[in-house]
């Protein structure tokens, strides 16, 4: 119930920024960026409820953890966007997170009870805890690499329409970036960490070569170059960006691709 | 009360005949007590270099010509040159004009903000000098309302309005902040100053001049604050500079694609943008296509405020909707002054009667004790305000509606009442 009302507030923020980019409205934006905190407010309610009532970490299965990214990539905007000016990638987090929330509310909410029995491991909910929330911190930077992109295609290209306006200004969407690669890749690293102790105790060894484990290693690579490149080699724009939008794709594949596609020891519900 | 403006601007008249109608801040205490002379009861000047308008308001309907020679004679210019290119709107018509010039679609360049602090000023000086009233009052007020919700409302005071507040908004889509940003000017060219004086207002902080001639350069300075530079030293100031304009008269671009490259080098890939003033241009063509730098001309900026002028183009409808509401409740209360004359009438009647039956009283019982008669009087008071009250709101009720002629006609028939419309005559009279 309460992740409906969270659904609701963020269909209708998105709804507004189209509006505000369509109709050039201004106000349509702030009126946006207002609806998506009760949002957020009715979804960590939603989450803290599940997480109550079943007296368990409200993150084992794919609905769950979908809930819970979706929050966090929320969260993560509406707190940047109170310090800078970034109302236009709001449309891409409302979109996003409405599609992570709806696709979580179809999907079976079923439990699965070996992960549960594993889930004793207290290195079990940081492992999960610090996955998610690099999921969340790198989609928020792949917004931002996007942006800049089209941003930058924009002003080289001379196209000075209203798209323009309502984009954030290259500075700001290359910061966010790279402040959101920073917290995703520092999160990404725990969460590998605590995996492999995790893994240690409920499979025996480290590292299994898992598809799941190779695909998270493969974009902890990704992220690695670009923070090496742009702080040692001071690469920015375009180029560093793009890497951030192949990053994304490794995202997609560990976080779906291996969950839906791959048979892998994270089976189903991971 | 009839309300009417007078006046001409750019869409009327010729710019030779505005200037010599525009009557200075100075001249606008004399005009006004030149208006008020003839017998006007409120009057107010506005008068910015695309127009002059006289708003004034009489007792009677006014006398348009006598207003006209006033300014002529105010300003030195002989009626029948500036009559042709007159325009004069009386009643709703002139509110509603006041309301179009206030919003800044009736302006020269739709959407600039300037209109709405001269109609601000003009009631202030007007005001101050006490020669507006409730008329002028509550109409320029609401017109001052209208103005800024245009501008918070809609997007018509959004966009560039010129080539320098393009520049600057460009440079904001790339650097979020202006303030601390280094902007160097290479050459030192006229059009390259409007862009420096956009710039330097939104505190870009350090300026650094680079010109062949060392005066001219540190003219530049001394007005704008920072420092001249030798033009040798343009490749390492290249270096530091976030946002570059150029304006020399050179015949080859003398920023060149290896210098941008080099200074890309030492800024570690932070994003460079270049103003190309000059003609013919001082960036080489293939700077444009360095990563993280930008070029834009003189023509692209002009494209830019071409664009942002058309959008603005586009919210005139709204704001001519939003006038339409504005106008229907400003008329409204207008017609509630049309009550004024038959509410003082029937006070006046009522009272009338009240005092002479209060002497034939006093007159008949001269028993009566002061404090009795103090109580006599105090109660027939409050006998005249109770009946008058309800048919008072009405009266003010029926003449904000738009068919109040009849109903107003009829009240006044049934209390034997003329309200003559000068209520100010009246109560001096009486």
């Amino acid at each position: 119930m309460l992740l409906s009302i969270a659904l609701a507030f963020y269909c209708a923020a998105a709804v507004l920024y189209i509006r505000g980019l369509f109709a050039g409205s201004v106000r349509a934006f702030q009126v946006a960026a207002w609806s998506m905190a009760p949002g957020l407010c009715a979804h960590i309610a939603g989450i803290g409820a599940i997480g109550i009532q079943h007296q368990r970490p409200p993150f084992v299965n794919l609905f769950e953890s979908l809930s819970f990214t979706s929050a966090v990539l929320v969260g993560l905007y509406l707190l940047t966007a109170r310090k800078h000016r970034i109302g236009g990638l709001g449309l891409f987090v409302c979109s996003i997170a409405v599609l992570m929330l709806a696709l979580g509310l179809i999907l079976p909410r079923d439990v699965n009870l070996i992960l549960l029995r594993h889930m004793e491991n207290p290195w079990s909910t940081v492992h999960i805890l610090a996955c998610l929330v690099s999921y969340s911190a790198l989609i928020l930077a792949f917004g931002a690499a996007s942006g800049y992109i089209l941003q930058e295609h924009l002003l080289k290209t001379k196209r000075l329409n209203a798209l323009r306006k309502h984009l954030p200004s290259l500075d700001v969407m290359d910061h966010l970036g790279y402040k959101m690669v920073s917290l995703g890749f520092t999160m990404l690293t725990l969460g590998i960490i605590t995996g492999s102790l995790w893994a240690a105790t409920a499979w025996g060894s480290y590292w299994h070569w898992d598809s799941k484990e190779t695909w998270s290693l493969i974009t902890w690579l990704v992220y690695a170059v670009y923070l090496h490149v742009r702080i040692v080699r001071g690469w920015r724009g375009k180029w560093a960006n793009r890497l951030l939008l192949a990053g994304f794709m490794c995202i997609i594949i560990t976080y779906f691709g291996v969950t839906f596609a791959a048979s892998s020891l994270h089976g189903h519900t991971y | 009360m009839h309300l009417v403006v007078i006046g001409l601007n750019h869409h009327t008249a010729p710019i030779e005949l505005r200037e010599k109608l525009s009557i200075s801040e100075a001249r606008i205490s004399e005009a006004l007590a030149a208006l008020k002379a003839l017998g006007v009861a409120e009057c107010l000047i506005l008068s910015t270099c695309n127009r002059t308008e006289v708003y004034a308001c009489t007792s009677t309907r006014s006398d348009d010509a006598a207003i006209i020679e006033c300014i002529g004679e105010v300003c030195g210019v002989r009626p029948e040159v500036f009559i042709p290119h007159l325009y004069s709107h009386a009643g709703h018509k002139a509110v509603l004009h006041l309301f179009r010039v206030a919003s800044g679609i009736d302006s020269m360049v739709i959407g600039e903000a300037q209109i709405l602090g001269q109609v601000k000023d003009a009631y202030a000086a007007a005001g101050g000098l006490g020669y507006t009233g409730p008329v002028l009052n509550s109409v320029f007020r609401q017109a001052i309302v209208v103005g800024k919700r245009a501008r918070t409302e809609t997007d018509i005071g959004r966009g560039a309005f010129s080539v320098g507040s393009a520049a600057v908004q460009l440079a904001r889509s790339i650097f979020e902040d202006l303030k601390g940003r280094t902007v160097l000017m290479v050459g030192a060219g006229k059009m390259s100053e409007l862009a420096i004086t956009h710039l330097v207002s939104c505190g870009t902080s350090t300026l650094l001049v680079a010109n062949r001639t060392h005066e001219r350069a540190s003219s530049l300075v001394s007005r704008f604050g920072g420092q001249a530079i030798p033009f040798d030293d343009l490749p390492s100031a290249l270096g530091s500079a976030d946002i570059v304009i150029a304006s020399t008269g050179a015949e080859r671009p003398v920023i060149t694609g290896d210098l941008v490259l080099s200074a890309m080098r030492v800024r570690r890939g932070r994003p460079m943008f270049f103003i190309d003033i000059a003609v013919p241009r001082d960036v080489a063509p293939e700077v444009e296509s360095i990563d993280n730098v930008f070029v834009y001309n003189i023509d692209d900026l002009q494209a830019a405020v071409d664009a942002d002028a058309g959008n603005r183009q586009a919210e005139v409808a709204k704001i001519e909707a939003m006038i339409g509401q504005e106008l229907e409740q400003c008329m409204r209360w207008f017609r509630t002054l049309d009550a004024v004359p038959v509410v003082t009438a029937l006070r006046d009647k009522f009272e009338e009667i009240r005092s002479t039956e209060m002497d034939k009283l006093s007159r008949k019982m001269p028993e009566l004790t002061p404090e009795q008669l103090e109580a006599i009087d105090a109660a027939t008071r409050s006998i005249v305000n109770r009946i008058c009250h309800n048919p008072m709101i009405r009266i003010k009720e029926f003449a904000a509606g738009s068919d109040s002629s009849d109903k107003i006609e009829t009240i006044c028939d049934v209390f034997g009442i003329t309200p003559d419309g000068d209520t100010e005559e009246k109560r001096e009279g009486g």
